[in-house]
């Protein structure tokens, strides 16, 4: 049972953990993935940074040693013979620019601040630049060095450009005017585009005050001005060194910005990594992971499920099985019958605990052994008979023909008739038959019982019949032969007396007196005639004096000592209970005469603790037991007892401790003298 | 010279009243009588009767017995019976067995000294009701005694 759900459960948990694991293991797979991307991406970003800043430094350096070059040569005695407006100088700063793709021209200022020569236009219109920095820095702050000035529009082509100045001095040391070098913007940017990258990744170039001079992709607003992107940036103070941040930009996105400062150039190189962009590459490599995890998830978890539930529908099942079990168990366990099946070759499969009980026997020994253990050797053959009858048949059930006696046998050999119903079932394509046993030992027996009582009320009836056949044979003679010849007497002596009356004689009185004798007899005999139908002499004295009357005739006729003693004769009050005690004394007296073989008789009538006993006892031969349970009388005495409500006994001796004898014993509660009474 | 009658009956008062009856008569007398059978066969072995007076119902031998009894002893000697039965119950019976009268106690008591004349001098006496019974008895058995009376 256990076993079972925790089968289904297991595969449930297993799945769990498979997918879990999948999951967890996919899930850091692809964190690293990601990680490992950054990191190359943020190291990639960093290099390009470093590179940009080289390349930059490179374009720098590159038109400073032009800047230096012209300021060389017109610093030197050869050079200073020429006028700065001069053609010489102009095919100077032509040659000079040629091949420099980062500078758009060369230009030299006066110290008036007016454009006196360009390596563009030769002779140079004359603009004045003395409102620009670069001008203002060298005429007025008295910078010796270099300068780079403020990203800011030409004045030629209107181009954004960024301006690389640097002083030409006279020999005595006089301001003389400003060599410049015009960096075209649009040129870095273009520079930066030409990086071709997986992805694009905004490059900007800053002056050291933050000011925006170029950025890819181009932002025509923002040059000129602080650059946004630095607002939270520290700047790094050392040349060469790259600082590089993550952080999250106005639209929320994640960035990652590499900033370095250009080694010999107030200006910082920029390089920003859109993380989403970065990831492009990660999350193409992922998504194949992630989805065929999924698939194997997905898959693992349908297997899962299909399994679980067929563990599932299998447990139910199991469980069903299981309670249909325990329900047929409980069934034939507590059924009052006794229950036994076996199989094919009679062996026994099942036993229950009635038909433990039935043959004291357990079914733990029993089950597996033959059936023919529980039935007496003699009854095996017929057995054996009826069952293989009962295979041939076609009824499925039935009950054993009850006519012929199944007899089976208890553990310890006492036999016992069984009144059974078999069935027979193919299980498992074998066959079982079960039979239903009861055990008909307490029906025989009430059943004998009953037979028994009914052959006693038989005997009853018919000594009744009988009785009252011997009765009236009795009262037909005693009519015949004294009143009928009484009467007949009478008869004859009334003929003499008409005859001598006819011839005219005489008769004497002593005639007419024994015709009045006869007839006295005759009137003496019709009293005790309905005497004997009917106790009238019951009905005259009442109980006491009937009895002693009965006991009278009956000591005159027997010749027997007859003692009376009726101390409790008030007691009986009621004709039936008197007319019932009066003729079981009667009964019981013609017993004594007739087979007792006594001396004396004692008849006692006493109340004692509430009840009234009637005993009848002789000194004779005793009772034999035979006669007890047929004897006519006394059948006839126990039913007149019964139906007073009275117990009936017959006890051998004379009284106690007297020894042979018999004692006839009516014994009445007073209660049901009252009862009896009252309903009388 | 009157009729010797042995008057045969168990009880007293039937003698008795016989007795007296006979009394009265000049050619009966009541010879002898006997309470039983045993005592009654006893007499007639003894000595000769006119007549024998007989009932049925006795203790011992019964009066159908004591007939054939008697007739074995003296053929010719007349029995009547007087009996308490009717005569559809015995009397056939009776006559067959040798009896030459038959006369119930309960008819008239008149007809016992015509029926003892009669049965005496060697007639058949019975009753028109008797003569009725043994015209309509044709059995076959017919292995009686031929009758001396």
């Amino acid at each position: 049972m256990r076993i079972q759900i925790q089968q289904s459960k297991a595969v449930g948990l297993l799945a769990a953990l498979t997918i879990a694991a999948i999951l967890v293991s996919v899930t850091f797979l692809i964190w690293r993935l990601r990680a490992s991307e950054l990191e190359h991406a943020r190291l990639e970003t960093q290099s390009l940074t470093e590179m940009l800043m080289q390349q930059t430094q490179q374009s720098f350096e590159g038109a400073d040693l032009v800047l230096q070059g012209v300021q060389e040569r017109l610093s030197t005695p050869f050079g200073r013979q020429f006028s700065l407006d001069s053609a010489p100088t102009h095919l100077l700063l032509s040659a000079r620019v040629s091949g420099m793709r980062q500078m758009s021209s060369i230009f030299l200022v006066d110290a008036q601040g007016t454009v006196i020569n360009s390596s563009l236009d030769f002779p140079m219109p004359k603009i004045t630049v003395a409102d620009r920095d670069y001008f203002k820095k060298f005429a007025f702050d008295g910078e010796k060095s270099y300068f780079i000035s403020k990203p800011m529009r030409n004045r030629i082509n209107n181009d954004w450009t960024l301006y690389m100045a640097r002083p030409l001095f006279e020999v005595n040391g006089k301001f003389r005017g400003v060599v410049v070098a015009a960096m075209s913007i649009p040129q870095f940017e273009q520079m930066y585009q030409m990086i071709k990258l997986d992805y694009d990744r905004p490059i900007a170039l800053y002056h050291a005050d933050g000011n925006l001079i170029a950025s890819q992709p181009h932002r025509d607003n923002s040059i000129g001005s602080f650059a946004p992107e630095l607002k939270h940036e520290a700047f790094p103070t050392k040349g060469n060194e790259v600082r590089t941040i993550k952080h999250v930009n106005e639209e929320g996105e994640s960035e990652v910005f590499s900033l370095g400062r250009l080694a010999k150039y107030p200006l910082f190189v920029s390089v920003t990594d859109d993380e989403n962009l970065s990831l492009a590459s990660w999350r193409e490599t992922v998504t194949p992971i992630g989805m065929g995890a999924l698939l194997v998830c997905i898959f693992t978890a349908s297997i899962a499920l299909f399994l679980n539930s067929k563990l599932k529908s299998k447990e139910e099942m199991a469980k069903a099985l299981r309670v249909a079990k325990d329900r047929y168990q409980h069934t034939v366990n507590s059924v009052m019958d006794a229950i036994v099946a076996v199989d094919e070759s009679m062996h026994i499969v099942l036993f229950n605990p009635a038909a433990e009980r039935m043959f004291n026997l357990r079914a733990s020994e029993i089950v597996g052994q033959s059936f023919d253990i529980l039935i007496p050797d003699w009854a095996r053959t017929r057995h054996h008979g009826h069952v293989a009858n009962f295979i041939q048949e076609e009824t499925a059930s039935r009950p054993m023909n009850p006519q012929l006696e199944i007899t089976g046998k208890r553990a310890n050999g006492e036999e016992f008739p069984i009144e059974s119903t078999i069935s027979k079932s193919i299980i498992g394509g074998k066959l079982q038959m079960t039979a239903v046993l009861r055990d008909v030992t307490a029906h025989r027996h009430a059943a004998n019982e009953l037979r028994k009582v009914n052959q006693q009320l038989r005997n009853l009836s018919t000594s009744l019949q009988e009785v009252r056949e011997q009765e009236r044979t009795r009262l037909s003679r005693e009519l015949h032969d004294e009143l009928g010849q009484q009467l007949t007497g009478l008869k004859l002596s009334l003929s003499w007396l008409g005859t001598r009356l006819k011839d005219g004689r005489t008769a004497t009185p002593d005639a007419v007196d024994d015709m009045r004798h006869l007839l006295d007899g005759a009137i003496a005999s019709v009293r005790r005639i309905s005497t004997e139908l009917r106790p009238l002499v019951l009905d005259d004295l009442g109980f006491g004096d009937a009895i002693a009357w009965q006991t009278l005739e009956f000591a005159k006729l027997s010749q027997l000592d007859v003692k009376l003693n009726l101390p409790a004769e008030n007691e009986v009050k009621g004709d039936a209970l008197a007319t019932a005690l009066f003729r079981i004394v009667q009964e019981s007296l013609t017993n004594v005469a007739r087979h007792a073989n006594a001396t004396q008789v004692k008849v006692d009538l006493i109340v004692a603790h509430d009840i009234l006993t009637l005993s009848i006892c002789d000194n004779g031969q005793g009772f034999q037991d035979n006669a007890r349970e047929d004897g006519i009388g006394l059948v006839s005495m126990r039913e007149r007892a019964t139906s007073v409500g009275a117990s009936f006994n017959i006890v051998n001796g004379f009284g106690p401790g007297l020894g042979t004898g018999t004692t006839i014993e009516v014994t009445i509660p007073v209660q049901v003298l009252i009862y009896v009474e009252e309903k009388a | 010279m009157k009729i010797d009658v042995l008057v045969v009956d168990d009880h007293a008062i039937i003698r008795d009243g016989l007795k007296k009856i006979l009394a009265d008569t000049e050619d009966l007398v009541v010879a002898g009588e006997a309470g039983n059978g045993n005592v009654a066969l006893d007499k007639v072995r003894e000595r000769d009767w006119g007549l024998v007076v007989l009932d049925i119902s006795m203790p011992g031998r019964n009066g159908l017995e004591l007939i054939k009894l008697i007739k074995a002893e003296r053929p010719k000697l007349p029995i009547l019976i007087f009996s308490m039965h009717h005569e559809e119950q015995y009397a056939v019976r009776a006559i067959r067995a040798g009896a030459c009268g038959y006369l119930s106690k309960e008819g008239d008591s008149d007809l016992i000294l015509p029926a003892m004349r009669r049965v005496a001098a060697g007639s058949v006496f019975i009753s028109p009701k008797l003569a009725e019974l043994l015209a309509m008895d044709v059995s076959p058995n017919t292995h009686e005694q031929p009758h001396t009376c």
